[in-house]
Order: C-alpha cells, then sequence, then structure tokens
C-alpha cells in the first residue's frame, strides 16, 4: 500500500515561496491504477516526483508498504527507487548512446546484476512488450511509440512494485497513446503492479481504477470508477 | 555499478563524441609523448657517451689539473678553464708514490688560427668547434684510444683526432677509409715562446672518435715541442704542465691512490706554491672515468629534466582540456543524470561514471602517445644530431602501461571536479532540463 500523509512541498525561490503542493493525503492500494489530472501547475510532476523518492516533502509523510520515506536516508531512497519504483516519462528519456537493450538493462546495472542474468532479464522484458526485434536498435532508430516500450521496459525490468508514469502517452499521436495505456493497463491487471499515472487527457484517464483531480497543491476531487 | 560496466558505459559515451574525445585527448597526448622521446633520447646519448669514454678514459687512469673550481660543479671540472702549474719534480714525485704504474703530462701550444694543419697544401682543419695542438709524453695513448697505427716516439711524428684524420683521407680521395693517412706528412703551424713555428711532421697514429668533444686536435711529442715556464718561488723558472695523467698498479686501489696524489698536490707541491701564488682562486680538479661518466649523465639528465618540464606543463594544459570538456560533458547530460538517478544510480554511482569517462580519455591519450613518443624518439635518434653515429635504442615494454596509467590518473584528476559537480546534480531539477 502506498500512503501519502498531508504532503507538502515548498519551492523556495530566492526570498520566494512556493507551495507547490499544499497538504496531499491520499492511499493507494496495491495493485491500483490511478491517473492524477489536474490543470497545468497545479502539482502533479511535483507529486509524482514525491513518490518516486527523487524528492522528500517539505511537511508530511509518504509510506511505501510499511516503509516510511522521511525515515529513509539517501541510500535508502536509492535502494527504494531501484527496487520498488519504475519511471515513465513524458520523453522517454532514453540514452540516446545506448541500444534498446542496453537502456533496458540500465537499471539492472545500477542494481549490480550479473551481466549474463542482466542480458537475459532485458531481452525477456523487451520481448515481453513486443519489442525483441528492436533490442540491438537506438532510440533515434525508433518510432515514439517503440521508445515508450522500451522506456516502459527499463521501468519494469527490475520488478518494481510500483511504476510512476508523468504523462507517457504526451508525446504520442492517438493511436500511439491508446496503445501505450493499454499496455500499462494489461501490466497493471496481470502483474498487479500498483500505477500513478500522470495525465492531461481524460480519454486516458478512464483506464484507471480511480482519477484523481488536483487544482493548486490539493486533491480537489477523486472519481472511483466501476 | 561494477567497475567494468562503468567502463562500457564511459566508452560509449565517449565513442557518441569520437572527434571531440579525440581533441580532448592531444593535450595528454603530447605530454606523454614528449616524456618518451625524452626518455629515449636520454638513456640512448648516455649510453653512448659513457660506453664511449669510458672507453677512452681507463678505468684505470685519472688526470689533475689545476682550474676554477666551482662549487657544486661535481666532475664539470672536465670542460672548465685549466692553468699549467704542474712541475717536473711534481711529476717525479707522483712517479714514485705507491700504487703509481705510469705518469704523463700535457700542455696546450697555440696554434695558428687560420691555417693550423695544412695537408698538401691545403688546410684541413674546419675551424667549427676550434682547433687544437696539444704537447703530450707519448705513453698518454694507449691502445684503447687509438683506432689505427701507434703513439709517436719523436719529434717528427704526430697523432691527429679521427675528425683530422678524415679531413686528410677526403683529401686523399676516400673519406671513409681514415688508416690510409698513416705515413702521410702534414705540416701544423702554431706559436711556441712568442715565436711562429710550422712544422712538417707524419702522421703514426689516428684516435678514436669522440663525437663533439676536441674533435680538431694534433698531438706532438711533449719533450721536443713543449716549453711554458713558471719560476717557482725559492728556485728558478722550470716546465710547467696542465696536466698529469696517472695510471695505477692495481683498479682496487684507485679511489686510495687518488686521494693521495690529490693530498701531495694540496699540501706539498710545486704546483701548489705556484697556484697560492698566481691563482689562488683555482684549485686541484681531477678527472677520471667516474667523474666523466657522471658529468655526462648530470649534463643528459638536466637536459632531460628540461624537457620534462615541458611535458610537465602539456598534461597539465592536457588535463585542463579534460576538464574543461567533462563539464560540457556534464551540463550536455543533465537530462541523462537525471534518468540515472531515477532509475536507482546512487551519486557515488554517477561520480564513479564522470571519473571512468575522464580516465579513460587520459588513459586513450597516453596510449596514442606511446607510438607517437618512439616514433619521435626515433625520428631524433636516425635523423637528429646524432644521425651520424648508431645509438643504441631504448623501448621497453614497460613504457606502455606506465603511460597509460599516467595517462588515467591525470584524467582522473581533471574529471574530479566535473564528476562531483554531476554528482550533485538535483535529479528533480535535472529530468526538467532541456
Ligand atoms: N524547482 C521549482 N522551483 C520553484 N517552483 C517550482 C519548481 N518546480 C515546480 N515549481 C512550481 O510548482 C508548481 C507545480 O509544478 P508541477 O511541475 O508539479 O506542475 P504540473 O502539475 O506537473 O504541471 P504540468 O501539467 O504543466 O506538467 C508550478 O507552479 C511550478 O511553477
Ligand atoms: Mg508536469
Amino acid at each position: 500500500m502506498l500512503e501519502l500523509i498531508d504532503v507538502w512541498k515548498v519551492y523556495r525561490t530566492g526570498s520566494v515561496e512556493y507551495p507547490a503542493l499544499r497538504g496531499v493525503t491520499l492511499r493507494i492500494e496495491d495493485g491500483e491504477f490511478v491517473a492524477v489530472v489536474g490543470p497545468s501547475g497545479s502539482g502533479k510532476t511535483t507529486l509524482l516526483n514525491l513518490v518516486g523518492a527523487l524528492d522528500l516533502p517539505t511537511k508530511g509523510d509518504i509510506v511505501l508498504n510499511g516503509t516510511s520515506y522521511t525515515s529513509l536516508g539517501r541510500s535508502g531512497l536509492n535502494e527504494l527507487r531501484r527496487k520498488e519504483l519504475g519511471f515513465v516519462f513524458q520523453t522517454f528519456n532514453l540514452l540516446s548512446h545506448l541500444t534498446a537493450l542496453e537502456n533496458v538493462e540500465l537499471p539492472l546495472i545500477a542494481a549490480g546484476v550479473p551481466r549474463s542474468e542482466r542480458r537475459r532479464r532485458a531481452l525477456e522484458m523487451l520481448a515481453r512488450l513486443g519489442m525483441e526485434n528492436k533490442a540491438s536498435k537506438k532510440p533515434t532508430e525508433l518510432s515514439g511509440g517503440e521508445q515508450q516500450r522500451v522506456a516502459i521496459a527499463r521501468a519494469l525490468v527490475n520488478n518494481p512494485s510500483v511504476i510512476l508514469a508523468d504523462e507517457p502517452t504526451g508525446n504520442l499521436d492517438s493511436a500511439n497513446a491508446k496503445n501505450v495505456v493499454e499496455l500499462l493497463r494489461e501490466i497493471n491487471k496481470r502483474e498487479g503492479k500498483t500505477i500513478l499515472l500522470v495525465t492531461h487527457n481524460l480519454e486516458i484517464a478512464e483506464y484507471a481504477d480511480r482519477i484523481v483531480r488536483m487544482r493548486d497543491g490539493r486533491v480537489e476531487s477523486e472519481v472511483r470508477r466501476n | 555499478m561494477r567497475p567494468r560496466e562503468m567502463l562500457v558505459l564511459a566508452w560509449s559515451n565517449i565513442t557518441v563524441h569520437k572527434f571531440r574525445s579525440l581533441l580532448t585527448t592531444l593535450g595528454i597526448v603530447f605530454g606523454v609523448a614528449t616524456v618518451i622521446t625524452v626518455i629515449m633520447m636520454s638513456s640512448s646519448v648516455e649510453t653512448y657517451f659513457i660506453s664511449r669514454f669510458t672507453d677512452l678514459f681507463a678505468p684505470d687512469t685519472f688526470s689533475v689539473a689545476v682550474g676554477e673550481v666551482r662549487s657544486g660543479t661535481g666532475a664539470s671540472g672536465f670542460f672548465i678553464h685549466q692553468t699549467p702549474m704542474i712541475t717536473e719534480r711534481d711529476l717525479a714525485h707522483v712517479r714514485s708514490m705507491p700504487g703509481v704504474k705510469d705518469v704523463y703530462a700535457s700542455g696546450d701550444l697555440q696554434p695558428d688560427v687560420t691555417s693550423p694543419i695544412v695537408f698538401r697544401g691545403k688546410v684541413v682543419s674546419s675551424g667549427l668547434g676550434g682547433f687544437r695542438i696539444v704537447a703530450i709524453s707519448p705513453n698518454a695513448f694507449t691502445e684503447n684510444q687509438l683506432l689505427h697505427g701507434r703513439s709517436f716516439r719523436n719529434g717528427r711524428e704526430t697523432v691527429v683526432t679521427y675528425d683530422v684524420a678524415r679531413r686528410i683521407a677526403k683529401e686523399l680521395g676516400n673519406e671513409e677509409d681514415v688508416a690510409q693517412v698513416l705515413g702521410k706528412t702534414v705540416e701544423l703551424n702554431f706559436v711556441q715562446g712568442g715565436v711562429r713555428r710550422s712544422v712538417q711532421v707524419r702522421i703514426v697514429g689516428v684516435l678514436k672518435e669522440i663525437p663533439f668533444v676536441f674533435q680538431n686536435a694534433a698531438y706532438l711529442n711533449l719533450d721536443d715541442y713543449y716549453d711554458v715556464r713558471r719560476t717557482v718561488p725559492g728556485s728558478g723558472p722550470v716546465r710547467v704542465f696542465r696536466v698529469v695523467g696517472v695510471r695505477v698498479s692495481s683498479v682496487t686501489e684507485f679511489d686510495q691512490v687518488k686521494s693521495a696524489v690529490l693530498e701531495y698536490f694540496k699540501t706539498s707541491s710545486e704546483a701548489e706554491k705556484l697556484r697560492r701564488r698566481d691563482a689562488p682562486d683555482m684549485g686541484f680538479i681531477t678527472i677520471s672515468a667516474g667523474e666523466v661518466t657522471n658529468f655526462i649523465r648530470e649534463q643528459v639528465q638536466l637536459f632531460a629534466s628540461f624537457v620534462l618540464q615541458i611535458g610537465s606543463f602539456a598534461l597539465l594544459v592536457g588535463s585542463i582540456g579534460i576538464a574543461n570538456i567533462m563539464l560540457v560533458n556534464v551540463t550536455e547530460r543533465t537530462k541523462e543524470i537525471g534518468v540515472l538517478r531515477a532509475i536507482g544510480a546512487r551519486q557515488r554511482d554517477v561520480l564513479n561514471l564522470f571519473l571512468t569517462e575522464a580516465g579513460l580519455i587520459g588513459a586513450i591519450g597516453a596510449s596514442i602517445a606511446v607510438p607517437v613518443g618512439i616514433l619521435f624518439g626515433l625520428l631524433f635518434l636516425r635523423v637528429g644530431p646524432f644521425s651520424g653515429v648508431s645509438l643504441p635504442v631504448t623501448i621497453r615494454p614497460e613504457w606502455v602501461p606506465l603511460a597509460v596509467g599516467i595517462g588515467a590518473l591525470v584524467g582522473i584528476a581533471s574529471g574530479v571536479y566535473p564528476a562531483w559537480r554531476a554528482s550533485r546534480i538535483d535529479p528533480v531539477w535535472a529530468l526538467k532540463y532541456e
């Protein structure tokens, strides 16, 4: 279970303080697919970065499966990212000088997995996403949809419990966007991964179990579907 | 991350900007190549000179002279100004000392400036480096020092240096065949006791080649030509020689004999009386194979350390180049750093990744530098000022790991600051960076 307890994030630029999150409280069950929507600047990316342990709340806490983020040190947060969390970005963010396979291997390299096992697991993951025949391609040789598939493979390869996706379909045409979100839905269903997905697109949000609407750093409303 | 993976990742980053990376290595290439060239040059030149000189300065021989004593110059007395002050009585005394086998003396005659040596009406001594006519005891030359022939036995014979013999052989039609000068008569012109003299003498011996030192010289029998005199306090005017050469009976006693002879000169010799009166600023200097060897070594190392300073400066410039490119790299790859952190790479991993990259650039530069340095070294030895003589070439396999190690270290040192900057980048900020 993922819990956000009265999470605040205050950005400070010089002497100006800006509260991007103003007391967000959320409970997300294991295996739940949650879409976060809201106007630009409402704090969606900030929220995702905090859950992604890239940053700590100014106030409040985040607890993942009983582990409180604020009680973890830097190395604990690193380990959390390595083992429990997978990131998918709007701009894919594949390393351009590495092949698709090598990109998928990266999290395993960071985790110190031996080479042969790494290769096997990365290939397996690409195959599961139907990308095995693109393994040796560089990102520039792939379409946007293909790149995002590789990025999803990279997010999944460490077998994390939570996938964090910040507008993963934002740079894709509608057909590809649909493909990607269906893929995420399938992963969520089949493997029971918790998914937290930020989107502007309500059609995409429709795939989620729950839609959280944000405004001005607060949760404005929650709609539970089905 | 494991070191192996670091290397693979760093390598793939470097190959993204092949040309840029290559340019970055230039400073390292230049620095390391300079060092290798210098090591090659100096070790070859040093071995060569030492082998040649120890051949000429037999291990059982040393010389004593009165000359300018400069502090800290050690054996450099070899080339400094000397003045004739050693008397016949000094020679006789040294000859009688225990452990001394043989003694010889020498002094300089003042050669005619325009035509010191003439062969068949033609001046055969080129002015380069000056020309010397030396009066010396016939027993000064041993077989080791002679390339052809023997020493002179009287005033009608002469021994010449290799270069003089070569010039005469050239007049005879074949410069390479220096042995043909034996038996030929040459004319030597010099001033003796204020009087111009011109003598016809027969060449009976040719000395071995000593590159760059005393190349143009002819040697005449001491007793027939040398007549420089000084008045010794308490007695009349006596002949004074510039150098006394001493051969010891046994090389094992060399140092003892040498210090005993030096002690004699410093305390009770006539030369000391003259020195105190006429040249109080000068002192007794000794010259032997060991001192010559040390002198050569000193000179070569002086030169080498000078060039090595240039090399280290190049390394410094190279290191600044790497640091600069690495800073550019860090900025360019800000987003990538954010991604790496998001997928679980630690600050330490990012630090190591950039350090590895910088070290790899340094190591690549160094491995390019090794063949380049060797090439320049060979070029110097083959077409440089030493092209005439076949210098021994020193190339050692351990240069490769050593150079690569130094290159890697310089690279890593240059990468410390950029890598530290990279590791401190806030991942949230980095992920937004475009
Ligand atoms: N590093 C920062 N320093 C100062 N203010 C920041 C910083 N990062 C974000 N903000 C501010 O915090 C607010 C929330 O930003 P956030 O990126 O979370 O919005 P968002 O909901 O993801 O918007 P979008 O839909 O445009 O991506 C914005 O007003 C933004 O200007
Ligand atoms: Mg955003």
